[in-house]
């Protein structure tokens, strides 16, 4: 009797219980959701046309000067590298070549996978083979990189994940011409493109804890300091030192967006705020401050959050 | 990953984060499966991806700042990954206030005698634009490399005060933290003669690159602060590239017939009152 007693729930422990199973049950399908159900690849096909062309341009400017910052006898030498990260994990094929005529040679043919890429020619593997030749350059380059190659390099990992040569591609079109049924939506695209959204808010997130330890950004001025840098100028926006009102309003509405961008970048409401901000900020950088490549890799970062039939309805309504 | 039969799992619960694929999930058939994946499938990939976003938070969480007891050794352990695959970055964008810039002046004797100088970056010379911002990450690298050189006279001090603690321990016997102070003094050490020798390995290098490039016979090497000038004086009239706003430029080596020698540490940077 005692026994079947404490075998017993009662009502509110039961209800407890329910909630609790419930509360896992919906997370777990939330989750799934999130993270699994198959999604087009429209988003991610026009992502690898804009990440490879930036990309392509990224490399191709390193022809000029190739040797220089990148052969054995130029001004970032490998054991520079290898003391720098004291181990070889970041590793390098740039490394392998002493001739500059090889590097040359070497180099052609990666610009010309990445070209491959970017018209989304044998995707699955030019995706993968373009993210190794990022990662490598970026390797090589420790000493002269900044901020675009790291975007470009996780771009296009993710890029290498998911279904990028499923739209926008050449591989696109032969199927089609060959009467094979397209590539519908797939659980890769979706994971892929999660993985670029949550990194994206990872970069935005950081990049707003980083300015809060700063006191520019909370008196105003920072833009200031950027615009007002000679080595970074590239458009005179010294006008605004009689309007530092418009100067403080344009720091502290940055960093607001920075620093609520993981959060209000997911409801459906709010999305499009954020999105329509974030071209005048990195448009804004890339003109005024000499870095146009970093202002549209950021760009296109955010593009991930446009939906695949947002895009799939615009392209039909063009053509 | 293997393929789940369909399946009539439910979607009415779809998630508010999902995109509206999934918002319209309500409107399929019941015989059109909700995943591709089985839920096998599905939790290896959920613990890969959790792992994966564990990796890429580990970078800004130890990345110019780690906490020794947590985020650092995490680091450490996905240092392979991060370094493989180029993840161990910051993202502190003009963090934490957009700072004075630098850039590298030099000048030399060509072997006709000569005389020459410049700097980099150089919008005269450095073209494109990206190509430029290479030049400009490279004269900030410098800068902060020959910044955060370890001082000689420091290094000497410490290997002064490691010998004393040292011989104090052999004396009283303490064999234990004896051997761990020898540890740590062949730690300094190492650090010491690795960083040293990379800042000079890179400075000889562009040495080297521009003393090749104006055919000289000597060259010498420096590196100089811009400030960035106050609003008010630049409503009175001064221009972002006014000499008053450069800091007095900072010997970091020579480089001639004798050879290639680095400068000493830069203990304190010169105040831009200072400058020419």
């Amino acid at each position: 009797m005692s026994a079947s007693l404490e075998n017993e729930t009662t009502p509110s422990e039961q209800t407890l219980k329910d909630s609790i199973v419930d509360f896992g049950s919906r997370w777990s399908q939330a989750w799934n959701d999130f993270w699994f159900r198959p999604q087009s690849p429209t988003t991610l096909g026009l992502m690898r046309i804009l990440v490879g062309s930036i990309v392509f341009y990224t490399h191709l400017v390193w022809t000029k000067e190739l040797s220089t910052f990148l052969g054995g006898g130029g001004v970032l030498p490998n054991d520079y590298r290898d003391l720098f990260f004291g181990n070889s994990y970041a590793w390098s094929h740039l490394g392998w070549f002493d001739s500059p005529a090889i590097l040359m040679i070497v180099h052609v043919i990666g610009l010309i996978v990445i070209a491959i890429f970017t018209i989304g020619l044998w995707t699955r593997w030019t995706a993968m083979a373009t993210a190794l030749l990022v990662i490598s350059y970026a390797n090589r380059a420790t000493g002269a990189l900044f901020g675009l190659d790291q975007i470009n390099a996780f771009l296009c990992i993710y890029l290498a994940i998911g279904n990028s040569g499923g739209a926008w591609s050449i591989d696109q079109r032969i199927r089609s011409r060959r009467s094979l049924q397209g590539q519908g939506s797939d659980t890769w695209t979706r994971i892929a493109t999660r993985l670029i959204q949550v990194h994206m808010c990872i970069v935005y997130l950081f990049a707003a804890i980083g300015k809060l330890q700063g006191d520019t950004w909370f008196n105003g001025e920072a833009i200031w300091g950027a615009l007002a840098s000679y080595e970074y100028q590239t458009l005179d926006m010294t006008w605004l030192s009689e309007h530092m009102w418009l100067v403080a309003i344009l720091t502290i509405g940055a960093l607001a967006w920075e620093l609520t961008y993981a959060a209000l970048i997911w409801p459906k409401l709010t999305r499009p705020i954020m999105l329509a901000i974030a071209i005048p900020i990195h448009l804004g950088i890339g003109m005024c401050m000499g870095m146009m490549t970093f202002g549209l890799i950021m760009l296109v970062g955010n593009l991930a959050f446009i939906e695949p039939n947002w895009l799939s309805k615009f392209k039909r309504d063009v053509s | 990953m293997s393929r789940r039969k369909p399946s009539s799992e439910s979607s009415a619960k779809a998630d508010p984060l999902a995109n509206a694929s999934s918002s319209k999930a309500s409107t399929r058939t019941k015989n059109q499966p909700d995943f591709e994946w089985s839920k096998t499938s599905r939790n290896v990939a959920s613990g890969l991806i959790l792992f994966s976003l564990v990796v890429v938070l580990l970078g800004p969480l130890s990345n110019p700042i780690a906490s020794p007891h947590f985020s650092a050794p995490l680091a450490t352990a996905v240092s392979p990954i991060h370094q493989g695959m180029f993840l161990d970055h910051g993202y502190r964008f003009f963090g934490p206030d957009p700072g004075p810039t630098h850039r590298l002046l030099f000048r030399g004797v060509k072997t006709d005698g000569s005389e020459f100088e410049g700097h980099f970056p150089s919008r005269d010379h450095n073209w494109p634009r990206l190509l430029y911002h290479r030049w400009f990450m490279l004269s900030e690298t410098l800068f902060s490399e020959q910044v955060f050189k370890p001082s000689e006279s420091q290094f000497k001090q410490l290997q002064q005060e490691y010998d004393r603690q040292i011989e104090i321990l052999r004396t009283e016997g303490k064999t234990e933290l004896l051997e761990q102070l020898k540890n740590e003094r062949e730690l300094e050490t190492a650090f010491y003669n690795s960083s040293s020798k990379r800042v000079d390995l890179l400075v000889k290098a562009v040495a080297n690159e521009l003393k090749h490039r104006h055919a000289a016979k000597s060259i010498e090497l420096f590196v100089q602060e811009r400030k960035i000038p106050y609003p008010e004086e630049v409503s009175d009239g001064l221009s972002l590239d006014d000499p008053s706003l450069l800091t007095t430029a900072i010997k970091i080596c020579e480089f001639d017939e004798a050879g290639f020698r680095s400068s000493p540490k830069i203990e304190a940077l010169p105040d831009h009152e200072d400058s020419q």
